[in-house]
């Protein structure tokens, strides 16, 4: 459908990917604007998660080319130098994906303590700046298990965005949360992009919080992308939207 | 004719071969990523800790047992022949050649090798190594190398406390138990044991042994498939595939050894 009309941070182009027999993507095409929140709409099994895991170069399509700037080809970099961009990319997955057997303030001090040669007092220093700005607090030596998961979602998010990255990539954030705790995570997103400038890529299938947070918005749907700001794609005319939109119950106003 | 069987064999076949070139391949990874192991300090002694301090109590009870059952049957197998006196001897040579590193290799796999399964296919069914991967931190480096070379250290340590356990109980039915002469039991079993032929095959075996758990426990969590019936396949697998690798390559150390 339209591309962003902003800087376009990352283009995906003619992706095809099957999994076994099934085709995901069929021909994708889109592109996500530098800075902005984007989310990525989609039924169950429509390949959400799988193109975080592509731009992410944790997984490769069968075909077609993901650029950076425009400048630098991802679906083709070698693993040593897919490791180093990755070090620009935090992702926030479905369940966390924090080590259990790491405590929190552990897990989130885990990539300073890897890639940086930082003393220990200035890595805590960090930590709690960070913890700070996702509203954690006194979870230092708790570990994941005994969290709720709103403050699962929040520590992920401290651990995506301790890096600083240019890049961040969240796998259904409001996923299983009730809605003030949706409220709540998805102010945070909003917070930090605001803050950072940060390009966001989210999926999602909460349509009320699409709405309220996405600069641009992408729905996957029978193998390709259709996108386009969130207002002009839900009054759409368009069979794939109408019907999305229809089977997610939400109505249109 | 009927060419289903023969394609089920051919696939089986294949299947085998691919798992054993990844196996190859992801073993050889854990050696090279194991250069970095020196700054892993910490997590190498934390899973020392689960691997082996951990064993310790099964083990060492387990020894203790065994020793005892070999000493009332060894008795009461030699008293028929008049060669009671022979005990420490017979106890000793099984004890050290064979069951020591052999049963303790048993008890690691279904203690430790089971929980480093379960541990690492959980966590590659709740995407933290997806997590790591996305730090930029390899998964071999910091989850994999240390659990690894932890069983390797753990297990002749464990195998050679299985054995003196094993002697102490054996010593205990004998001599305290059944009136044997102490001063027999430690003379037959001084001249039995040669050191090249049976101290230091044994360790070699346990070494050997706990390279095999190591490799295959890690290697199974790895490879789990990202949900929890992958977790309970991954746990079932590396409990049967190591017991049944550690007593094949038993008995080849043994016959290469010739002994």
């Amino acid at each position: 459908m339209d591309e962003p009309k902003s800087r376009i941070h990352l283009e995906l182009h003619n992706l095809r990917f099957k999994w076994g027999a099934r085709t995901i993507f069929e021909d994708l095409s889109c592109a996500f604007p530098g800075g902005e929140i984007s989310v990525v709409l989609g039924a169950s099994g429509a390949g959400k998660s799988t193109l975080l895991r592509m731009i992410a170069c944790l997984t490769k399509p069968d075909s077609g080319e993901i650029w950076l700037d425009g400048e630098t080809e991802l679906t083709c970099m070698p693993e040593r130098q897919a490791k180093h961009f990755r070090r620009s990319i935090g992702m926030m997955f479905q369940g966390g994906a924090l080590l259990d057997a790491l405590p929190v303030f552990d897990n989130v001090a885990l990539p300073l303590r890897e890639h940086t040669n930082q003393s220990e007092s200035q890595i805590a220093r960090e930590v709690q700046a960070v913890f700070e700005s996702v509203g954690l607090h006194e979870v230092d030596r708790l570990l994941p298990g005994e969290l709720s998961g709103g403050m699962i979602r929040r520590a992920a998010l401290a651990r995506a965005l301790i890096l600083k990255p240019e890049i961040l990539l969240c796998d259904e954030p409001f996923a299983g949360l009730d809605p003030s705790t949706i409220r709540l995570v998805e102010s945070m997103l909003v917070e930090a992009n605001r803050r950072l400038r940060i390009t966001m890529i989210i999926t999602s299938h909460n349509i009320p919080s699409t709405l309220r947070m996405a600069a641009w918005t992408i729905l996957l749907t029978e193998g390709v992308a259709l996108s386009g700001p969130p207002e002009e794609l839900y009054k759409s005319s368009d069979s794939r939207l109408t019907r999305f939109f229809a089977e997610d119950g939400v109505g249109r106003t | 004719m009927n060419a289903v069987p023969v394609q089920r064999l051919g696939r089986f076949i294949v299947r085998t071969v691919l798992n054993l070139g990844r196996f190859s391949v992801f073993s050889l990874q854990v050696v090279r990523i194991s250069r970095y192991l020196p700054r892993r300090t910490r997590r190498l002694m934390d899973e020392l800790y689960h691997i082996g301090w951990l064993s310790l109590p099964i083990v060492c009870v387990s020894g203790l047992f065994v020793g005892m059952m070999l000493g009332l049957q060894g008795y009461n197998t030699l008293i028929r022949f008049g060669a009671a006196d022979s005990l420490g001897a017979v106890v000793g040579l099984s004890l050290i050649r064979e069951l020591g590193p052999v049963l303790t290799a048993l008890l690691v796999t279904g203690r430790a090798g089971s929980a480093i399964a379960a541990e690492i296919s959980s966590m590659v069914a709740t995407q933290q190594l997806d997590g790591l991967r996305m730090m930029s931190i390899d998964p071999l480096d910091l989850v994999i190398a240390p659990k690894s070379l932890a069983m390797i250290i753990s297990m002749p340590l464990l195998s050679a406390l299985f054995i003196v356990l094993g002697l102490l109980g054996s010593y205990i039915v004998g001599v305290i138990f059944l009136g044997l002469d102490g001063g027999s039991y430690i003379a037959s079993l001084e001249s039995a044991i040669v050191f090249q032929n049976d101290v230091l095959v044994s360790l070699i075996k346990a070494l050997v042994f706990g390279v095999l758990v190591a490799l295959i426990a890690t290697y199974r969590g790895y490879t789990a498939e990202p949900h929890s019936a992958g977790v309970s396949r991954a746990t079932t697998s590396t409990v049967v595939t190591a017991s049944v690798a550690t007593l094949i390559v038993d008995y080849i150390i043994t016959a290469l050894w010739g002994v």
